[in-house]
């Protein structure tokens, strides 16, 4: 298994958590607290999952489009969001409650 | 996550989403939640990006949840959404959180019902902690039995699609 960290990304004022991981081949979470973590680079990932608490909020590997949903502070969300191969440049990333919400945030390839 | 209450949710408006409180207005140790659906919450929340400047939408997604969408091209305007999303969270009252034993109990046989639908899909889930563990953890570092956890990341939406119930109601 092969695991860089690509990027690591802002963390705002307003405490959002950002996934940064890169890897040719599944990679591992970089967990993060309280923020947001961004996936990005040269290497394209087909998927970004994220296991989160509270408000959560996403980009899929090479979309244009980021989500945001409402979600429980009292427990954990697993998520999974396929995106598309070959993308340039792009990002994985949650936004979660400022309390006492995490978020991890990983991007693979499977397959 | 909890059961939303609907009880005056005809009343609220959803413009600025509307805050109950379970005591008389003036004790302010009491907490004020949003009163409303997921999906009004999720339209509260829309509005508030849009008068933030962002080109948000509100769409519901494959499994019925209630979701904003926003344009993200570049990890700058991801940012903007994020602080956006953050300050709007923030201006919004807080949503509903279990807060007794009979709404995790309520939560507890919810999570019950859809491990057993994922199950019935032929995918293996996490065996249900008892529910005083369960309890515990609520209360605590937070639940963390997914029903969906281990289901494969390439199909986890199509299953969560069949199995979760009601996405309007819980949050």
């Amino acid at each position: 298994m092969s695991r860089n960290v690509i990027r690591t990304a802002v963390v705002s004022a307003a405490s959002l958590a950002l996934v940064a991981l890169g890897a040719a081949a599944p990679a591992r979470a970089d967990v993060g607290e309280n923020g947001t973590k961004y996936c990005g680079g040269s290497t394209p990932f087909s998927y970004v999952q994220f296991k989160t608490k509270g408000y959560r909020s996403w980009v899929a590997p090479g979309k244009g489009t980021q989500y945001g949903e409402s979600g429980s502070t009292s427990s954990w969300y697993t998520g999974s969001r396929q995106g598309v191969d070959g993308g340039g440049s792009w990002f994985a990333s949650g936004a979660t409650n400022l309390d006492q919400a995490y978020t991890n945030g990983v991007c693979k390839n499977y397959g | 996550m909890r059961a939303v209450r609907l009880l005056g949710v005809a009343a609220c408006v959803i413009v600025t989403g509307c805050v109950t409180s379970a005591t008389p207005s003036g004790s302010p140790s009491t907490p004020s939640v949003f009163v409303g659906t997921r999906t009004e919450y999720m339209q509260a929340v829309v509005q508030c990006l849009v008068k933030k400047g962002v080109s948000a939408r509100f769409e519901v997604a494959e499994d019925g949840t209630p979701r904003v969408a926003m344009p993200a091209t570049t990890k700058a305007q991801i940012d903007r959404n994020n602080a956006a999303q953050e300050e709007c969270r923030k201006e919004l009252p807080p949503t509903p959180e279990p807060t007794t034993d009979a709404d995790f109990r309520e939560f507890y046989a919810h999570l019950n019902a859809e491990a057993a639908c994922v199950r019935q899909e032929g995918y293996e889930t996490a065996p249900a902690p008892s529910f005083q563990k369960f309890l515990e953890s609520a209360r605590g570092t937070g639940i963390d039995w997914d029903p969906f956890r281990d289901v494969p990341p390439q199909l986890v939406d199509s299953v969560r699609a069949k199995c979760q119930t009601d996405p309007n109601k819980w949050w």
